[in-house]
């Protein structure tokens, strides 16, 4: 059982959706740090910069500007130290091949936006299930440039 | 005596008419055998009856009958029987009256006393035979009179027909041509003559106009003249530059027919539907862009939508216990808004969707169809549903669609504990005959029609929560399958008839999804 603290790195531009996750973390109870991307290269830059500090999920939107879901994930894979970050997806894409994608880059798990609202619960209930379960690589923040 | 004339001539008739039996002196030569001769001193009233029963291959009349009136009695007898042998006799000979004699129609003249039986017997003979050959060659004149008129009446009937059948391509609307086998032009209406710079409009006649251009164009151009010789009928679409300089579209259609000597033809028929193709243009595009801002309406709008709900609901949660009664008043009223413009969006995207989809007949149980229906209905009340148990061969989902759209209507108006609804199926051949009703308070048959149309409710929405498209909705998917739906007037409840008919594929342009 982990018993740290986790970091949750959100990278989403939407703020609502934004808000609604860090209210349902409120809502369980779970003290985390979150910190927040509005884009890719945003997320990447505190990723190299140390700011996300270990262990950290990080929760991938698909749509955004300037760097996309799929762009950021290609470029993490392919980075020094934080390439095995553990990634969940967060989208309102349901097409086949955006998921398919996805797993070819090694996402732990893919969530579907349905906008019903109860949903970023559940998300938040898996996620503290799976940081207190499972595993994680180990990355040292600090030594990133 | 015998004579070589005798096995020649078979027995000849004859009769001889004079004003006393002295006259008849100058027969008693003649041949008996070859001759059965009957003599009459009669009045001559009575000679023309006597000829007409006694009917004689030639008669002899006397000039001196009844006071020289021999050339009087053979006028008569020429008038009843042209193509009798009449020879004239007379005592005395006279040039004017044999001249006249003949001029009455008598053969032949002769002075008794001056006649031998040789000749009167060769006289006879010829007068006989000249006779019947003329009755042959006038009736011969007559018939070939009769052809001559019957062929000008066809003549005339031809031209009739021919001018007749000009007038019908002249008044064809279309251009209209007719091309041979070597796709020559045979005929064509003035409509399309002019369709030809003038100085070539009488010279197309026999040519295939095509002539000047090289081989691979000619082949092009008469592509579809070729495509019609060899499978019946051909059709295209070209737009083409009139000599006023105008751009119309045409659609030419051309037909193969065979002649009775088994010659082949092409007949084309050129409209101009430019207008048609410019309105089929613009209701696809008026199409696409309904269908986008459907899209969009449902999408896009309802993403800022949700956020809405979202928020209201956090201000709501974050701030109860300092709301007053109205503030919380307010804001529940706020979230009925939200839905109901999400639940509005949903169903408008349902309805523009409607005739893009394709939904074939199948068979369909209705008490399977009961069951889902149960399943997927909201319901807060005790739901019971009559279905006759019967297959029915059916689109499956737009009828599944028609059926839940009426059952939670029948839910939402509901005034008592309980919803029941009544299904009643008639399979006639050419389709089936619904009747559904509930034990609701029933709609007012004066709304029979409004509550058909778009966004239309019978009650204040704050009342009953309804986008009012539920049933425009029902409307739109049964007239899609070629049926109908209306209200029924019932004394309770309310009762509709809906009709589906059989059709193996629905009335769909676009087949594919």
């Amino acid at each position: 059982m982990n018993n740290k603290k986790f970091t949750l790195l959100i990278v989403e531009d939407d703020d609502v959706d934004y808000f609604s996750i860090k209210r349902s973390l409120v809502k369980r109870g779970i003290e985390n740090t979150l910190v927040r991307a509005k884009d890719g290269q945003y997320a990447l830059d505190l990723l190299h910069n140390g700011e996300v500090t270990s262990p950290f999920i990080i929760l991938l939107d698909i749509q955004m500007p300037r760097m996309n879901g799929f762009e950021f994930l290609q470029r993490l894979r392919k980075s020094e130290n934080i390439s095995s970050s553990i990634v969940f997806m967060l989208t309102t894409s349901k097409s086949e091949a955006d998921i398919k994608a996805c797993y070819e880059h090694n996402v732990a798990g893919y969530f579907i936006k349905e906008n019903t609202g109860e949903e970023f619960l559940k998300i938040v209930d898996l996620l503290e299930g799976y940081w207190k379960m499972v595993h994680f690589p180990k990355i040292n923040t600090e030594q990133l440039q | 005596m015998p004579n070589k004339l005798d096995s020649l001539h078979s027995s000849r008739k004859l009769l001889a008419f004079a004003h006393e039996q002295e006259a008849f002196f100058y027969l008693s030569g003649l041949n008996c055998n070859r001759y059965r001769v009957n003599t009459f001193t009669i009045p001559t009233t009575d000679i023309l009856d006597l000829i007409t029963s006694a009917k004689p291959d030639c008669v002899l009349i006397d000039y001196q009958l009844q006071g020289n009136n021999g050339l009087q009695i053979i006028n008569e007898i020429m008038l009843i029987h042209p193509y009798l042998a009449v020879i004239m006799v007379t005592d005395h000979g006279d040039e004017n009256i044999a001249v006249q004699a003949i001029k009455s129609g008598a053969e032949n003249y002769f002075v008794k006393s001056k006649v031998t039986a040789k000749k009167l017997d060769e006289a006879i003979e010829k007068a006989i035979t000249a006779k019947a050959i003329q009755k042959k060659d006038n009736l011969r004149i007559r018939a070939l009179k009769q052809n001559e008129s019957k062929l000008v009446e066809k003549e005339k009937e031809l031209e009739h027909t021919l001018k007749f059948q000009n007038l019908m391509i002249e008044s064809i609307p279309e251009y209209f041509f007719v091309k041979n086998h070597k796709f020559e032009l045979v005929a064509f209406n003035s409509a399309f003559k002019n369709l030809y710079p003038q100085d070539l409009q009488e010279k197309i006649l026999g040519t295939t106009t095509v002539e000047s251009y090289p081989q691979e164009e000619v082949d092009k151009f008469l592509e579809m003249d070729k495509l019609a010789l060899e499978s019946g009928y051909s059709e295209t679409y070209e737009t083409i530059t009139f000599p006023s300089g105008k751009l119309r579209t045409l659609l030419t259609t051309k037909t193969h027919f065979k002649n009775s000597t088994g010659e082949d033809f092409i007949l084309g028929i050129s409209r101009d539907v430019t207008e048609k193709e410019l309105l089929i243009q613009k209701l696809t595009k008026s199409n696409q862009d309904l269908e986008q801002f459907a899209y969009i309406a449902s999408h896009d709008l309802k993403s800022p939508l949700n956020a809405i709900v979202k928020l209201v609901g956090w201000i709501h949660d974050d701030n109860e216990g300092s709301f007053d009664e109205d503030t919380r008043h307010n804001f529940k009223l706020i979230k009925n808004r939200a839905k109901r413009m999400t639940s509005l969006l949903d169903d408008l995207l349902d309805y523009s969707r409607i005739s893009k989809k394709c939904d074939f007949p199948e068979h369909v149980d209705l008490a399977d169809m009961k069951n889902t229906i149960v399943d997927l209905v909201n319901q807060p009340k005790e739901l019971i549903l009559n279905f006759p148990p019967l297959t029915l061969f059916i689109p499956k989902l737009a009828f599944q669609l028609v059926l839940m759209n009426l059952v939670s209507n029948s839910i939402k108006h509901t005034n008592s504990s309980f919803v029941e609804v009544n299904l009643s199926v008639d399979n006639r051949t050419a389709g089936y005959v619904f009747i559904i009703s509930d034990n609701g308070p029933g709609i007012d048959y004066t709304y029979a029609t409004r509550i058909f149309e778009m966004f239309e409710t019978l009650k204040p929405r704050d009342e009953i929560e309804g986008s009012g498209m539920g049933l425009a909705m029902t409307k739109k998917i049964i007239e899609h399958y070629g049926g109908y739906i209306k209200l029924l007037d019932a004394p309770i409840g309310a009762s509709f008839e809906i009709f589906w008919p059989n059709i193996q594929s629905p009335n769909s342009e676009d087949n594919n999804e």
